[in-house]
């Protein structure tokens, strides 16, 4: 309990635990809430040293549950980096939990629904046509506290944004940037899936064809990825990734990560979806989730990112911070 | 017993919540809760990514110049919402109002700009973080 940083509105709920049919809240569930918009992630109660804990996409929670009656807290943060939380309360009925929640910051209100998931069955490659230009829809759940190691946590405690490289042009990586509320283009052949990010200008090549990386590949904000078709979900592996941050907030990404997407698009080919996994038991004790969401959106016309560094710099040096800045950047480049 | 409890738990959620605002680059420059405007003539305008930025220089209640840093969404979210490159030039007098920077540094976080026309641009669609 030492190792993770709580929300503030959990904590009440640290008085009110019960352990009565705690056993049927075991595994993963399936959650979508409908909070200004749809979001997805994956809620997950697991014995650890035998006690029940609640994640929310690898992110611990506080919760309650008695007589069937659910109620959790759950982090987030919004489009302006605003650390709020959700609350959640709900019933369980069979397979299916499902309720109401609230947003205190604003009294905004949505619905939540969480189902059990079902392990994928492996399906032969049935590959669909992806190609095209998506804009974001939402960004997942946005839990802002990892289920962190203590390693993880100093970083986390050390961080300043003055670390963020996207400030100053340089690419924020794979896990931010596939976040990003901007647009991105598909284009597909059998060989190759290449994702154009407006963003930074980055270009993702998504080998098909089984290819490994070449002895010496650098590490890169966006990685070297492999995919395959599992049924109609294509299936990204990255690796060498630079050194990065889940989110504003400073949640590291080592060298030494793996990310899994598993990318579907709906029937009717309008929205994709994706799931995104981020394997890096250097920092964290579960793996991290992320889903996004996207719309298709052929009218939409691509911006050339442009980026200047220049009023960074000079706003560093009006408030007296450049030494500061620079002096950090040093020392980061020598550890 | 009761009040002491209390105090506790504020204490301990504070310092729990400021372990993260306060590394997010907006919550670590600017306060969700202290607001201002200021007018002034602009001294260098940027609207490039990752955020547009406008250096104003403002005539304090002592008769100094202060240069104050504002800034804003990158150039995607700003032409849909009125600003294009050539809205805003060097020797234009505005007035921005916005979230105001931490520790009385001369920051804004644009919310609103009003124009010498009156016209006025809300790069966020007038929301504030």
């Amino acid at each position: 309990m030492n190792k993770r940083r709580l929300p503030i509105l959990a904590l009440p709920l640290l008085l009110c635990f019960s352990t009565k049919g705690f056993t049927q809240l075991e595994g993963e569930w399936f959650l979508t809430i409908n909070h200004i918009t749809e979001r997805l992630g994956i809620i997950n109660f697991e014995y650890r040293e035998g006690e029940l804990q609640g994640f929310v996409d690898g992110g611990p929670i506080e919760f309650s549950f008695d007589d069937d009656q659910l109620e959790m807290v759950v982090d987030y943060r919004n489009g302006g980096g605003r650390l709020l939380s959700r609350t959640f309360t709900g019933s369980l009925a069979g397979d299916v939990l499902s309720g109401t929640l609230i947003a205190p910051h604003d009294d905004t209100t949505g619905t939540w629904y969480a189902s059990r998931v079902i392990p994928e069955t492996e399906l032969p490659p049935a590959p669909v046509d992806m190609s095209g230009l998506w804009s974001r829809i939402s960004a997942g759940m946005e839990k802002v506290f990892l289920d962190y190691t203590d390693a993880a946590q100093a970083k986390v405690d050390q961080y300043s944004y003055l670390d963020d490289p996207g400030l100053r042009c340089v690419s924020p990586g794979l896990i931010r940037l596939s976040g990003w509320p901007y647009p991105m283009e598909i284009i597909q052949n059998e060989k190759q899936t290449t994702i154009l990010y407006e963003s930074y200008r980055e270009v993702r090549r998504v080998y098909m064809d089984g290819r490994e990386a070449p002895e010496f590949y650098p590490n890169s904000a966006m990685g070297f990825s492999n995919g395959h078709w599992e049924g109609s979900t294509l299936v990204i592996e990255t690796s060498l990734l630079k050194s990065a941050f889940v989110d504003q907030a400073g949640q590291p990404v080592s060298e030494n990560a793996r990310v899994e997407e598993r990318i579907t698009m709906s029937e009717d080919g309008q929205n994709l979806r994706s799931k995104l996994t981020l394997h890096d038991p250097e920092n964290y004790q579960s793996p991290i989730i992320r889903y996004r969401q996207w719309r298709k959106t052929p009218d939409v016309t691509m911006m050339e990112y442009d980026c200047d560094s220049y009023p960074f710099y000079r706003g560093l040096e009006m408030e007296g911070m450049l030494e500061e800045f620079l002096d950090r950047m040093g020392e980061q480049l020598n550890n | 017993m009761r009040k002491l409890i209390y105090s506790l738990v504020l204490a301990s959620s504070a310092s729990l919540a400021g372990s993260a605002t306060a590394h997010h680059s907006f919550a670590a420059e600017f306060s969700y809760e202290d607001f201002g405007s200021r007018e002034g003539e602009v001294v260098e305008v940027h609207f490039v990514n990752p955020h547009a930025r406008i250096f104003l220089a403002v005539t304090n209640a002592n008769g100094e110049e202060e240069i104050w840093d504002a800034q804003t969404f990158p150039p995607r979210n700003l032409i849909a919402n009125g600003w294009h490159r050539d809205t805003i030039n060097v020797g234009d007098r505005i007035t921005i109002e916005g979230n105001l920077g931490l520790e009385g540094s001369f920051k804004l976080w644009i919310i609103s700009m009003t124009l010498e026309d009156g016209t006025e641009i809300l790069p966020n669609g007038g929301r504030a973080n």
